[in-house]
């Protein structure tokens, strides 16, 4: 295997497993969010606001995964 | 593809290299300070046009800032500060949409490029954010009560924790940082690569997620940042609060 096809595949690998937890752990926080906001729905702005910074945190390592492959495929 | 994650060097003055990025980001402070000089040159009692879209983000942000910190203190402190970062992003990353950009070129190389696609800016603008943060963390808490905070000796589990908390520091950096270029770049990346799928049908749906998304990411930026340094205010004296909330927080049963 040559060396370009190896980065294509370990860009790949690297994008595809990086998604797989946080796309599993904002669906959690939002659903959870959700769940707050239609029992209490005064409380809804502030849970907004705290829902949007859980998810960014949550979504970071997808984040990295994707720097990471966009380094090995641009760098 | 004509990406590459480092901007292309145009020009150089007095052997200072000038990106096409470093002169988008000062295009763009200079249209912001212009555009608010411009809307508080004469200020009226009731707003009317541009000073009262000007008066809708300050105010807005500076309540949606007030609920967060639930301090007056705190948030006559960093709202300036905070909002002319967000400003500076969003309008850094809207802007992006203009039509025919990309096709000017200077020598061959592009003259525009997004300014958050380039990572000196963003990683500088967090170090800025988070060695505010350790100043607020000395100010409030005193030096001494800082250094303990990295460095203890009263037990092997403490000197590790402490240690921790040193690489805790370095990496709320590089994920502040890391995130909001990452979105960026990947935005570019992704309208790309569907451009050569399928030219002027397919990107228009990614572009509007994309429109979204650039709104959001500065916003998420601002109140990462605001949350880092609201935490590392150390209160010896509770924070007098301005409006308590305690009634309208959700009921835990």
């Amino acid at each position: 295997m040559d060396v370009e096809a190896a980065r294509l595949i370990a860009a790949g690998i690297a994008m595809g497993f990086g998604a797989i937890g946080p796309g599993i752990g904002e669906g959690y926080v939002g659903g959870k969010a959700l769940e707050t906001m239609g029992r209490n729905p005064e409380a809804g702005n502030t849970i907004f606001t705290k829902m949007f910074v859980a998810m960014a945190v949550t979504e970071s390592t997808g984040i990295y995964a994707l720097v990471i492959a966009l380094l090995i495929l641009f760098g | 593809m004509d990406l590459t994650i480092t901007p292309k060097i145009l020009t150089y003055i007095a052997g200072f290299p000038i990106t096409n990025t470093f002169w988008v980001t000062i295009l763009l402070s200079i249209l912001l300070i212009l555009v608010f000089v411009i809307g508080s040159h004469k200020m009226r009692e009731v707003p009317k046009g541009l000073q009262l879209w000007l008066e809708v983000i300050v105010g807005g942000t500076r309540s949606f800032m007030d609920d967060a910190t639930n301090s007056n203190k705190v948030t006559n402190r960093l709202h300036p500060w905070i909002l002319t970062i967000f400003l500076l992003f969003i309008v850094g990353n809207v802007i992006s949409f203009i039509p025919g950009l990309p096709a000017l070129t200077y020598n061959g190389e592009l003259i525009y490029r997004t300014a958050t696609t380039d990572y000196n800016m963003v990683f500088i603008i967090a170090l800025v954010f988070l060695i505010v943060a350790q100043a607020v963390s000395i100010t409030t808490g005193g030096f001494f009560g800082y250094i303990k905070k990295f460095i203890n000796f009263r037990s092997p589990l403490k000197f590790i924790l402490a240690f921790f908390e040193i690489i805790g520091e370095i990496a709320k950096l590089i994920s502040v940082s890391f995130r909001f270029f990452g979105n960026a770049f990947a935005a570019e990346v992704l309208l790309a690569v569907l451009f050569i799928i399928f030219p002027y049908i397919l990107p228009l749906p990614f572009m509007m997620i994309l429109l979204l998304s650039s709104v959001v990411q500065p916003a998420v930026f601002a109140l990462l940042i605001m949350v880092y340094i609201q935490m590392s205010i150390v209160d010896k004296e509770p924070i007098v609060e301005k409006n308590h909330r305690a009634d309208r927080m959700p009921d835990k049963k």
